[in-house]
């Protein structure tokens, strides 16, 4: 796993270094569609929901935060009831390279009702790399190891690693922004020696305005 | 035809008359005509008699005229001279006519101009300058060694614009200043040049016409010759690496998570890969096919500031000539004929 990582950063080396975005601070709303899986194919969760971002830039340092709230109803053949979601992520990067960012960072989820599935807290440590397609549209990736996961039932995770991606296209004065992301986060909880991993992906389509 | 006979007779008579006309006395014409037929005893005799009446300057000229030739004739070099002498002061810039008279009365007219003090051909090139900056030549011949000074008399201006030891030929130079520094006004002005030797003086005048302009100002520029601005931005060769890149970024993630996929859970159809894969990849697509935004030239940016800075200083420099040409002004000269004295 460990040199996927290492293979996945290469890979992102080979692309030219770009200048980054000139706005410094960027809020947006989003639209957000996930799905989450929990122990076994028949767990499975889907929903959608509002989130926003919020970053700022200055120098070669990036603080970018992100929350979502989000109803999910179950979709597999387990059974489960339908819970509410509430996640909130914060990272800040440095960018060691025109295109590369090395990133730290927490994230916090929240589950409604409470044991309907796992509240989750995790820090992660990961990479990040941004490149602007033309003068109008960028495109990123992340990938992070997730390094202390806490879970509500308790246990523990072995592995732990989140990756991302999107597109940004603007305007020429970087004044407005539409983008989309996608999240991918895969938690290889263990409970006891038991296995009860947990999985989610997550799309966002959202506005951006930046100053 | 009758007027044929009269025209005949009356030509020839005007023919003569012409070179006399200005003449007053019968016996200054008699005395020329004396001259002109070789009897040069009679224009010696007439001349004398004519010149107890009262006459007209130019009588006077012809009257000596007559003299110093019929002297030079008769060989009397002394009389000669002294005709010759007087002709001179009237009419310091009048010579024999080398083709009609003798060698020998040539010389006797230099000699009689060399016995003589007087300043003569008194002469103002046409001229056109600024004033202070140019300058008008005013040339001139003393007779005889002197100490000449060059004046610029009138508009209620005297100006010593020049003073010098000559002999012969001689030029002075006048910049179009007052004694104060200021350009003269316009309006006509006399050229008085007088030699001074010993106790003899004399001055030769010519006139002149002074009229003033405005000096041209400078055209402000835009552009200096030979450089010519750059564009500041260029349009880049439509290229493939927008899509590039998003195939590159999407496939590597989206790769990445299938890869990364616990498969004892169940992701569903995974639309949420999907379709933020297709939007990048769309997005890589018209990011490639549109038309490529102009770019900034970063050299040509320089370039053009260094020209504009260049222009800017030029420009300010010929605001400052602009603003020293406001102040000056442009002086013709004119010569203009010296009128004849009056009747003494």
């Amino acid at each position: 796993m460990i040199r996927c990582g290492v293979v996945l950063v290469a890979l992102l080396g080979l692309a030219t270094p770009q200048v980054a975005p000139a706005q410094t601070v960027r809020f947006g709303l989003q639209g957000v569609g996930l799905t989450y899986s929990e122990i076994d194919q028949g767990r499975r969760a889907e929903g959608g929901g509002l989130g926003g971002t919020f970053s700022v830039r200055w120098r070669r340092f990036l603080l970018d935060a992100s929350g979502m709230g989000a109803r999910l109803d179950p979709k597999g053949d387990g059974g489960g009831t339908s819970f509410d979601l509430l996640q909130g992520d914060v990272r800040l990067s440095y960018a060691f390279a025109p295109s590369f960012a090395v990133e730290i960072g927490g994230g916090r989820r929240a589950i409604d009702p409470e044991f309907a599935t796992q509240d989750i807290g995790v820090v992660r440590l990961g990479v990040l790399s941004e490149i602007a397609l033309n003068q109008l549209s960028t495109v990123w990736a992340r990938g992070a190891y997730l390094v202390d996961s806490r879970f509500s039932g308790g246990g523990s995770a072995d592995l732990a690693v989140e990756l991302g991606m999107g597109v940004g296209v603007g305007t020429a004065n970087g004044r407005f922004r539409g983008r989309v992301d996608f999240e991918f986060q895969r938690i290889d909880r263990k409970v006891g020696g038991a296995d009860v991993p947990l999985q989610m992906a997550v799309g966002k389509l959202g506005l951006e305005l930046g100053f | 035809m009758k007027p044929r006979p009269l025209l005949s007779v009356l030509l020839p008579i005007a023919l003569i008359a012409g070179p006399l006309g200005a003449q007053q006395s019968p016996t200054v014409r008699r005395a020329r005509q004396a001259y002109d037929q070789l009897d040069f005893s009679s224009a010696i005799t007439l001349a004398r008699r004519a010149l107890a009446e009262r006459l007209t300057r130019d009588d006077r000229i012809q009257l000596y005229e007559v003299l110093g030739y019929s002297y030079g004739a008769l060989d009397s070099a002394r009389q000669a001279v002294e005709a010759f002498r007087q002709l001179v002061f009237l009419a310091p810039d009048r010579e024999p006519d080398v083709e009609r008279v003798s060698p020998r009365i040539t010389s006797l007219y230099a000699s009689a101009l060399g016995q003589v003090l007087v300043v003569r051909k008194v002469a103002v090139d046409s001229a056109s300058f600024i004033a202070g900056e140019g300058q008008v030549l005013i040339r001139y011949q003393v007779s005889r060694p002197a100490r000449a000074t060059t004046r610029v008399v009138g508009q209620g201006v005297e100006i010593v614009v020049d003073s010098q030891l000559v002999t012969g030929p001689a030029i002075a130079t006048w910049n179009g200043l007052t004694g104060s520094g200021e350009p003269v006004p316009a309006g006509t002005y006399q050229i008085l040049v007088t030699a001074v030797e010993g106790r003899n003086e004399f001055t030769g005048p010519a006139e002149i016409r002074v009229d003033r302009g405005s000096v041209d100002t400078l055209a402000h520029l835009t552009g200096l010759p030979g450089y010519s601005f750059q564009p500041e931005t260029e349009a880049p060769p439509r290229t493939w690496r927008p899509l590039g890149l998003a195939v590159l970024y999407t496939g590597l993630v989206a790769g990445a998570a299938v890869a990364l996929e616990n498969t004892s859970l169940d992701l569903g159809d995974r639309r949420e890969v999907g379709g933020v894969g297709f939007l990048a990849l769309v997005t890589g697509l018209v990011m490639s096919v549109k038309k490529p935004d102009p770019r900034p030239v970063p050299a040509n940016i320089q370039y053009n500031r260094l020209l504009r800075e260049q222009i800017i200083e030029r420009n300010a420099q010929i605001a400052e000539e602009n603003g020293r040409r406001r102040q000056q002004v442009t002086l013709t000269i004119t010569p203009t004929p010296v009128p004849a004295p009056a009747p003494r």
